[in-house]
């Protein structure tokens, strides 16, 4: 991707963002979706590999999980929103990564700011100080993938002697 | 000519694993706990799932602590990549660790496999979330699972897991504390 070489500014972005973090990226948003068109009942997918998988970063409650034909998916609204939104994000921003790199500080109060967020959240419900719709917990997710898409970014923007 | 010091990345990747894992099966097992001390709810959120969302909180950190015990050691020179692969090393033994550990624990607490077994299936009955023509197989399912506790396929399949979720989230980790923590190394002139 000869677009994304070397500028005028000498900036690119790091070949991990190409072999590893997208791939990585799209392989667990791949998964996260997976089990409503691989399995047909609740029992199949609590012993599925894509719960189990996924059973270390997620609380996968049933109730806080959207479904497909009564299949849960492999995480919670909250997660799915994140995985689902990140691979794209990222293979967007990847394309303004000299822009994004020139508001860096920006980007990281964003991402502070949606991490609060998603913690001030996930805890009061936890708490049970209120209860989050569905709906919101995907936007709190999508928002947070959305951050830490941009993160990854500015992250992976190195400069390269020419 | 002087020998050119060869950097390991082991060493900083083994203390932070080492630390890591320990924390997370920390955290694994006071949320089990939890589940076998509440009474059943029929709640399906139980203290094993709330140990699972702050285990991953928790684990990301890894990545972080083995960059920082890597520039401890060998300064602050490094690139994008080495915090990368810094990080998943960390993750691998973090993986490692936290399955032996959770393998170690029940010989020390005999009936916390029993309890657990007990207290999720207690949970399953009362749930209204889960049809009743299905409850029965959950039920078996649960069973099973407890059943195989220690059997090669089970421990192969948790340590596989382990490794991929922490892995990857400590790649990022990593990459992201050697941009922060850690200084492009400069071209030999």
């Amino acid at each position: 991707m000869t677009v994304n070489r070397e500028l005028s500014t000498g900036y690119g972005l790091h070949p991990l963002l190409y072999y590893a973090v997208l791939p990585a990226t799209l392989f667990f948003a791949a998964v996260a979706w997976s089990p409503p068109f691989l399995h047909s009942s609740l029992v199949e997918w609590h012993e599925s590999w894509q719960r189990l998988l996924f059973s270390r970063v997620c609380h996968q409650q049933l109730g806080r999980t959207f479904a497909v034909q009564g299949i849960p998916l492999a995480v919670c609204s909250r997660c799915i929103g994140i995985y689902s939104v990140l691979p794209v994000a990222l293979v967007v921003f990847s394309f303004f990564f000299t822009v994004l790199n020139r508001v860096k500080p920006y980007i990281v109060t964003l991402f502070a700011l949606t991490s609060l967020i998603v913690i001030v959240d996930g805890a009061a419900n936890l708490f049970r100080l209120w209860q989050t719709p569905d709906l919101i917990r995907l936007l709190t997710g999508i928002s947070w993938g959305l951050a830490t898409a941009l993160l990854l970014v500015i992250t992976l923007t190195t400069y390269r002697d020419s | 000519m002087e020998p050119v010091e060869s950097k390991s990345y082991w060493n900083a990747s083994a203390k932070a694993g080492v630390v890591f894992g320990f924390v997370v099966f920390l955290i694994s097992t006071i949320g089990s706990y939890i589940t076998i001390n509440t009474e059943p709810t029929g709640n399906l959120f139980s203290g094993t799932m709330l140990a699972s969302a702050l285990g991953c909180l928790v684990a990301i950190f890894g990545g972080v602590l083995a960059v920082k015990f890597y520039i401890n050691e060998y300064g602050p020179e490094m690139k994008i990549g080495q915090g990368a692969v810094i990080g998943l090393l960390t993750g691998i033994v973090m993986a490692v660790v936290a399955q032996i550990l959770a393998l170690i624990w029940p010989v020390i607490d005999s009936t916390y496999i029993e309890n657990l077994q007990t207290a999720l299936i207690a949970n399953i009955e009362m749930s209204q979330q889960i049809p009743a023509a299905q409850k029965e197989d959950m039920i078996d399912a649960i069973y099973a699972q407890f059943q195989n506790y220690y059997s090669f396929g089970t421990i192969l399949q948790g340590f596989l897991m382990g490794v991929v979720t922490y892995g990857l989230l400590n790649v990022l980790s990593g990459l992201l504390s050697a941009k922060l923590m850690g200084r492009t190394p400069q071209p030999e002139l």
